[in-house]
């Protein structure tokens, strides 16, 4: 079992990986939202706006999908990503 | 009719929803008899599973404002409220994993059960656990108070119609007459925040985390049901969305404005016309009355306060409310200077109608700062931290984030859904927004025919409110025994003597609360936002940097909270005295939330680094 220090150290790194996989998911999703609805989503006229499953189709394309591919990350993330401590069990 | 079948219900499930909750805290009271006090009645003695601590943070995090404020703003802005709302997609993955494992780990190495006290262990030093608690007293009580005045405000829209709740404030404004502080209030307010505080007060004081956590987990579970159930029972009723969106399409924001309604004859009596009856006016145009308008029996007219639809179809489907009398109404128009007046799409794209703002609701800039707002001011609320303080191991944690983001898609992207739709359905309610949710839940269940359904809608709202105020409320008084009492005071205290000052200060705090609040003061719902800011921007940086940046000190973290407090009343200072009102400078359009994160940030990570180099 790996002593006191050396576990901190590998808790630290393990979560400064899953810290960066969070500040990029956060840029990505910020970049694609923003970036899509600025683009697209802004002073319309009804004729500009079709719909997508009844969404506005700014909505869809910039909020309801980057919404779910948010999820899909999340999912890899907490499967993939996000480790179990090595003395977790001991930790109390 | 519905207004009192729904407000009738709205008694009967706040009745059993209150009595759910008390059977709650009595069973964590039975469980607290086996336990440590202080880390049992504080943090649930730190073994929260998945479902209690996946629902305790969800419920936390959603105020009264999720089901209140936030439909309000989507009835009236339209579909750009998704783009307000949109970090939400990634506020589990922020807001739990951000400091989630690094917290849990120190605060079970500290045996850590308040975020002073964990700050306090990580830097070392007795003078960061005092400015954080400090800090933690401070913002917590502004947020307190506001959160006590909302649950109050809601039971008042809920029940304002029910008769039973009529005869109460009639009793209770004779009692209160005269009175010196509360003379001055509005009797049901009084009432309700009297039974609301108790309520809270009761079951937060007995039952300690274990009851808070339990009720969150209850107040989640109806807050989801409902909003699905309204979901089907809203869609269904405007024939799918796609239709829905079709028709906002084609809507303009309707006009506010004055008019004069005028009797062809006086009237034997006088003649009250009840807030929101619609009224035609003068070319087939309907208007309708944002107030109640009593004509006196000696006159025959009276100036209103009127609010015009513009949608054509609208218009048509509009009956104006049936008087035994003859009325004409004009109408004159205020001047506006807003954005939207008299353009079709502004419901269904941004940045959204406003009735005063030209550049409209949400431009690209303010959308910017609300992506970083709620999903990082979510991770910096010292409420939500505690409970990554209490789960238990990372598997509860990884399934908690996975669950919460399929919980968060469903409640705010659902919302946005349901109240835009609710537009189609209850044409005019600007004339008082805040209603939209009762009135909306009262109209879909009433044509489905299932008009007892609307209790279970109607507790959300709540529910809501009352898992906010409960852990503010803990928050607060755990500052006081644990941080104050037993590790400045009385380090030695007995276990009986903690549990008794436990009791009291939770009793003693939401009474000072209740009261201050009594006679509320202006500018509450500012205070909310005041209070959250304030709180991320002080403590989310220097808790970051010392959860993953070994160099942190003391120093540092003394510096970061500061530098973000100094930062954060400093734009307000200026907000005040640039627009005369209690509110943030926005400096560049940004929330002042990211100012103070920045200053924080910038001063923890170079005072830490001159102190390091310093001793070297």
């Amino acid at each position: 079992m790996a002593n006191p220090t050396e576990s901190e150290e590998n808790s630290l790194r393990q979560s400064r990986r899953e810290l960066r996989f969070i500040i990029l998911s956060w840029i990505g999703c910020c970049i694609w939202v923003i970036s899509y609805c600025g683009l697209y989503g802004y002073n319309l006229e009804p004729k500009d706006i079709s719909t997508v499953f009844g969404f506005p189709d700014w909505a869809f394309w910039g909020i309801a999908l980057p919404w779910i591919a948010a999820n899909a990350v999340t999912f890899w993330f907490c499967l993939r990503v996000l480790k179990n401590e090595d003395d977790e069990e001991n930790m109390e | 009719m519905i207004e009192n079948d729904s407000s009738n219900t709205a008694l009967i499930s706040f009745g059993i929803y209150l009595l759910g909750v008390f059977i709650l805290a009595w069973l964590s009271s039975r469980v607290r008899q086996k336990k440590e006090f202080v880390g049992e009645y504080f943090l649930g003695s730190r073994n929260l599973g998945l479902w209690a601590f996946a629902l305790t943070f969800a419920a936390t995090s959603a105020s009264g404002g999720s089901f209140m404020g936030f439909p309000s703003l989507i009835y009236t802005h339209g579909w750009v409220l998704a783009l307000w709302i949109a970090s939400y997609m990634v506020v589990p993955i922020v807001g739990m994993g951000l400091l989630g494992k690094r917290m849990n780990r120190l605060a079970r190495q500290s045996n850590a059960i308040t975020i002073p006290d964990l700050i306090k262990a990580r830097f070392n030093s007795d003078t960061v656990g005092m400015i954080s608690t400090l800090l933690v007293l401070f913002f917590m009580f502004f947020y307190l108070l506001a959160q006590f005045k909302a649950g109050s405000k809601i039971m008042t829209t809920l029940l304002q119609d029910v008769v039973v709740y009529q005869t109460a404030i009639t009793f209770v404004s004779h009692a209160i007459d005269g009175l010196p502080w509360v003379g001055g209030a509005e009797p049901d307010y009084v009432l309700c925040l009297l039974v609301f505080s108790v309520s809270v007060i009761i079951y937060t004081a007995f039952g300690g985390f274990r009851a808070v956590v339990w009720t969150d987990v209850m107040q989640g579970i109806v807050m989801g049901l409902g909003v699905v159930i309204l979901l089907i029972l809203t869609l269904s009723q405007v024939g799918g969305l796609k239709n829905a969106t079709e028709q906002l399409k084609e809507m303009t924001p309707p006009v506010s404005g004055t008019g004069i309604i005028s009797l062809n004859k006086e009237q034997p009596e006088d003649i009250t016309l009840p807030k929101g009856s619609w009224l035609r006016l003068p070319n087939n145009g309907v208007a309708r009355l944002a107030e109640m308008v009593i004509i006196k029996k000696e006159s025959t007219q009276s100036e209103a306060k009127l609010l015009k639809i513009t949608t054509p179809a609208e218009i048509k489907k509009i009956d104006p409310t049936k008087f035994n009398f003859e009325i004409i109404t004009t109408f004159k128009a205020n001047e506006i200077n807003g954005y939207g007046n008299g353009r079709k799409g502004v419901y269904v794209s941004a940045p959204g109608p406003h009735p005063e703002n030209k550049d409209g609701f949400l431009n690209i800039w303010v959308a910017v700062s609300f992506f970083f707002f709620w999903a990082f001011g979510t991770a910096g609320q010292p409420s939500n931290m505690v409970r990554l303080m209490a789960f238990n191991g990372t598997n509860v944690l990884r399934k908690a984030i996975l669950s919460i983001s399929i919980y968060f898609t469903v409640i705010y992207l659902l919302l946005v859904i349901i109240f835009c739709c609710g537009r189609i359905l209850l044409p005019g309610m600007e004339i008082d927004s805040d209603r939209i949710m009762p009135e909306l839940a009262a109209t879909v269940t009433s044509n489905a025919g299932v008009p007892w359904l609307a209790g279970l809608l109607l507790a959300a709202p709540f529910a809501a409110v009352m898992s906010s105020v409960d852990s503010f409320l803990l928050m607060v008084s755990s500052s006081v025994v644990r941080d104050i009492y037993q590790n400045r005071i009385n380090q030695n205290a007995s276990e009986n003597r903690l549990k008794k000052l436990s009791y009291l200060v939770t009793v003693v705090v939401g009474i000072l609360a209740m009261l201050a609040v009594l006679n509320p003061p202006e500018y509450l719902q500012d205070l909310i936002v005041f209070a959250t800011s304030g709180l991320a921007g002080c403590f989310l940086m220097p808790i970051l940097l010392g959860l993953y940046w070994p160099d942190m000190n003391a120093r540092g973290a003394i510096f970061g909270m500061l530098g973000g407090l100094g930062c954060h009343l400093s734009l307000y200072i200026i907000g005040y005295l640039t627009y005369g009102k209690f509110s943030a400078y926005q400096l560049f359009e940004f929330n002042p939330f990211i100012w103070s994160i920045l200053i924080s940030g910038l001063l923890s990570y170079f005072t830490s680094m001159a102190s390091v180099k310093s001793e070297i």
